[in-house]
């Protein structure tokens, strides 16, 4: 660098905590967001949800706990939208605001009429990290599931258990007789001869999911010589009633296995079950069957079938199939049919010294499951079946909850070693599959996070500001205590305190709002949180913009300067003050005891302020671009090799540049011996 | 949730300008009172019935025959236009949303003619109900034990919205040989019955599903 000369660094990046970082990187970035005008402003704090009740000031989450769950799905294209959210009293809860400001919620009911209020029903929650409910939406119904409680679907009415627990029992069987003159083409003939038949019946409930097949019936042997002659044989056939979900049954049935000596026919014959009817309730209990073999139904597989897997903790739809991942591996359904799960739609993933499954997200034509130490991509077609790749044995997801597709770049992932984005997806989705570090610049805090605790980390892409949030535990932290804020948009970092956050979203609406479950009972901190920069403060936190540049590098040891002016590219924000302060050569402690103030103006020309514009005298005027000049007087360090600038407002508003920095010849005056002066032994001595 | 919240805030000291605080918050709720508020932004119970108005969420319909509508022997089928071009009550209206109807039919018709006590019991006719051709209720076959009867029928279906049509439809047939093998009724023949509908009435409810 030459005397005399200005540095000039713009635009301001985000935060590189390695140890020669570039001119523009920060050193810190707080409480800031980086718009698409390429400055950095101040970012926004949060509120409830809903207002207190404006006669008596009370919050509606006073006494409700923490939230440690937020869902969100829409019915009819949209226009019905649903915030679903799971408290530590095990409650669930649907966003209601027009019983605001006393309860801004409803309890999601079961079909039964039960609430899920803690008196009626409740859900498990684990006081510990852990991975909490996992949602996903299918034809306007939500699924829901924790790995303990039974799988739960919300309809926008009322709850449901997901899929089936058990298979009906098995029907009963026997033949009767009746003359008839008319029903010459029904029952099973009166031939000489012995017919058999067994029956098999499974459960419907109302979304059309079927269960799996009950064993089969015993054999309904008919005599159609017996006595009375003549007679049409039918048979009585006693099915088993289905539980509460239960709207309907199906009954299947053999053709007449036996052939006129009374002997087995074909080989299978007798295990071959068809379509015989359907009872469209949930209250017959023997029907008299009339239906000969030629009229029976199409033949039913029933591995076709089989029950809602236990312990189901994570799932996904990919390729019109509902996935769902156990600790024992993954399951996934017929296409079409959430809740039916074929007895052979089972990945045992293997790789069990890689942990649980740690997660599940759909993107670029596979579904990516993750492991403690492994990520896998499922990749296949409901018809033909689905196959797990393993992708990489070499690190894996911890953070289920932080998973999120970055727009045009991938799919981020979390573990102790930092924030990773996948790229591709062994495709030709013209991106390379590989796993990318994104926290390479912020290596300081990903050694702070609580790694134990990292499963309780949350994320979210934030589209209105073009960021992706992550709310991590840190310093031994059993909960998120830190939000890291990944610019997506130019790659950089930044981190805000103060964001109790225990679960997140973004509404998917044309809205875009990023509402979180808080994870304190504080006041003010409590309850159901949305973010907004036009909120004055963080639940009665302020907000506390701080741009502190990386320590800029002047030449070396040998030559250095002093930096007498500061130019501050900024947005003038009007007359409250710029705060500066400036470390010389990375010393901890800054240069002045206290910052240095300046106006955000324009001093060639101030604009009229909001609180002493005088109405029909000022005028309107628009934000612009504006130098703020400091002079760097009092360094007594130099001379200096390197410097950081922290930059903070006395309020809240700033929105940053760049900075120019004007620097005079500043070499070693007094030559002194190398080693000697600097503390050593003295190597010219 | 049609919720939405300041985007941008106003600091004492801050330069005059209209844009943050004013024009970015303005547009933010405007956006959302053009066409997304809903029932998180209506305290609950503020409408009540009192303000709805009339038929906002169901309509009534009804057509009658009030001149003889007479069946034609040579059909064996359902039957709603006589040969004079007389029809039964029908209903055809364009819905504009998803809807259950409730049908009501009523209708009083007599015989005349035929043959004596032991063509009675082979006299049988059936009205029915019927949206575009879909049975909603039936009758069932009424023998000709008396000379004029009175039928009353009910159903109800739930319908996706767009054109539908509801009507009245008769069915005679006519055992001649008493053996249970049904042929058409011929009013040209000697002997046989002849049935006119005096009058009927159909009444179609639309609710709101």
């Amino acid at each position: 660098m030459k005397a005399g000369a200005h540095l000039v660094v713009q635009p301001l990046r985000g935060i590189d905590q390695r140890w020669r970082p570039a001119p523009n990187a920060a050193a810190v970035v707080r409480d800031m967001r980086w718009n698409q005008k390429d400055g950095w402003e101040d970012s926004g704090g949060y509120r409830e949800a809903t207002n207190p009740d404006p006669e008596t000031g009370n919050s509606p989450f006073v006494g409700q706990g923490t939230i440690e769950s937020l869902h969100w799905f829409a019915q009819h294209n949209g226009a019905r939208q649903w915030l679903v959210w799971e408290d530590s009293a095990g409650r669930l809860r649907a966003f209601n605001g027009s019983t605001a400001p006393a309860v801004p919620w409803t309890h999601l009911e079961d079909v039964r009429g039960n609430l899920f209020d803690a008196a009626g029903r409740t859900r498990t929650i684990i006081a510990t990290p852990w991975q909490g409910t996992q949602a996903q939406a299918w034809g306007g119904r939500l699924y829901l599931v924790n790995g303990y409680d039974e799988p739960l679907v919300f309809d926008g009415v009322k709850c449901d258990r997901a899929g089936w627990s058990e298979r009906p029992s098995q029907p009963y069987a026997t033949a009767v007789s009746g003359v008839s003159t008319t029903l010459n083409n029904f029952g099973f003939g009166t031939g000489q001869k012995l017919c058999a038949r067994k029956y098999r019946v499974s459960f419907l409930n109302e979304r059309g999911q079927e269960s799996e097949l009950s064993p089969p019936s015993n054999p309904m042997v008919v005599d159609t010589a017996a006595a009375p002659a003549g007679a049409r044989r039918f048979g009585l056939v006693s099915i088993p009633l289905g539980p509460s979900e239960c709207v309907a049954r199906r009954v299947y049935a053999t053709q007449d296995y036996l052939d006129g000596d009374g002997d087995y026919t074909d080989t299978g014959l007798g295990e071959i079950y068809f379509f015989h009817s359907e009872v469209q309730d949930n209250e017959t209990e023997q029907f008299e069957d009339h239906v000969p073999d030629p009229l029976l139904g199409s033949a039913v597989d029933d591995l076709d079938f089989g029950p809602w897997p236990t312990g189901g903790k994570y799932l996904a739809v990919f390729k019109n199939t509902l996935f769902i991942a156990t600790d024992d591996g993954l399951f996934f359904s017929a296409p079409g049919q959430p809740e039916v799960i074929p007895s052979d739609n089972f990945i045992p993933m293997g790789d069990d010294d890689m942990g649980p499954p740690t997660g599940m997200r759909p993107t670029k034509n596979a579904l990516l499951l993750f492991k403690r130490k492994g990520v896998y991509l499922v990749k296949g077609e409901p018809l033909t079946g689905f196959s797990a790749h393993t992708l990489t044995r070499d690190q894996g997801n911890d953070a289920p909850n932080a998973l999120a597709e970055l727009p045009g770049l991938g799919m981020v992932m979390v573990n102790g070693n930092g924030v990773h984005l996948i790229e591709g997806a062994l495709e030709n989705t013209g991106t390379v599959t590989a796993i990318r570090r994104l926290s390479t610049t912020v290596p300081d805090e990903v050694a702070d996070f609580a790694s134990a605790a990292l499963i309780a980390a949350h994320g979210a892409v934030y589209h209105r500001d073009k960021e992706y949030w992550l709310s991590v535990p840190r310093l031994g932290s059993n909960v998120n205590n830190r939000v890291l804020v990944f610019h997506y948009e130019i790659g950089e970092w930044s981190w805000r305190p103060d964001f109790p956050i225990n679960c997140m979203l973004e509404t998917r609406d044309h809205r875009g709002l990023l509402y979180f479950g808080s994870g304190s009972t504080t006041t003010l901190k409590r309850g159901l949180l949305v973010y907004s920069p036009g909120f004055p403060d963080k639940g009665g936190t302020a907000i506390q913009p701080l741009y502190e540049t990386g320590d800029i590098d002047w030449g070396n040891g040998f030559t250095a300067a002093v930096p007498v002016h500061l130019a501050v590219r900024c947005i003038g924000h009007g007359n409250n003050d710029l705060n500066l302060n400036y470390r010389i050569n990375r010393q901890v402690v800054a240069v002045r005891p206290a910052v240095m103030g300046t106006d955000q103006q324009d001093h060639t020309g101030r604009f009229p302020v909001f609180g002493t514009a005088v109405w029909g005298t000022d005028r309107w005027h628009r934000m612009r671009p504006v130098e703020v000049v400091f002079d760097l007087t009092g360094v007594t360090e130099g001379p200096a090799r390197a410097i950081s600038f922290s930059l903070s407002p006395a309020l809240r508003h700033l929105q940053l540049l760049g900075i120019d920095v004007a620097v005079t010849p500043g070499a070693e005056r007094d030559i002194l011996p190398y080693s000697a002066d600097r503390g050593d032994a003295g190597q010219l001595s | 949730m049609a919720t939405r919240f300041r985007v941008q805030r106003i600091e004492t000291g801050g330069v005059l300008q209209p844009r943050e605080g004013w024009l970015d918050n303005q547009n933010e709720f405007a956006s959302e009172f053009n066409g997304y508020l809903d029932r998180d932004n209506i305290p609950a119970s503020a409408i009540n019935e009192t303000r709805i108005v009339n038929n906002a969420f169901h309509d009534l319909f009804f057509d009658t025959v009030d001149v003889v509508w007479n069946a034609d022997g040579g059909v064996l089928g359902w039957q709603h236009e006589d040969g004079a071009g007389v029809a039964l009550p029908e209903i055809s209206r364009f819905l504009a949303f998803d809807s259950l109807l409730l049908v009501q039919a009523s209708i009083w018709y007599q015989y005349s003619g035929g043959g004596g006590l032991a063509d009675q019991d082979a006299t049988i006719v059936d009205f029915r109900i019927a949206m575009d051709g879909i049975t909603l209720d039936q009758t069932g076959p009424i023998s000709r034990f008396h000379r004029r009867h009175g039928a009353h029928l009910l159903g109800v279906i739930p319908i996706p919205a767009g054109d539908h049509r509801v009507h009245l439809d008769c069915r005679v047939s006519f055992d001649v040989a008493g053996t249970g093998a049904i042929t058409l009724l011929d009013t040209a023949t000697p002997g046989a019955p002849s049935l006119a509908v005096q009058a009927g009435e159909l009444v179609v409810l639309q609710r709101k599903r």
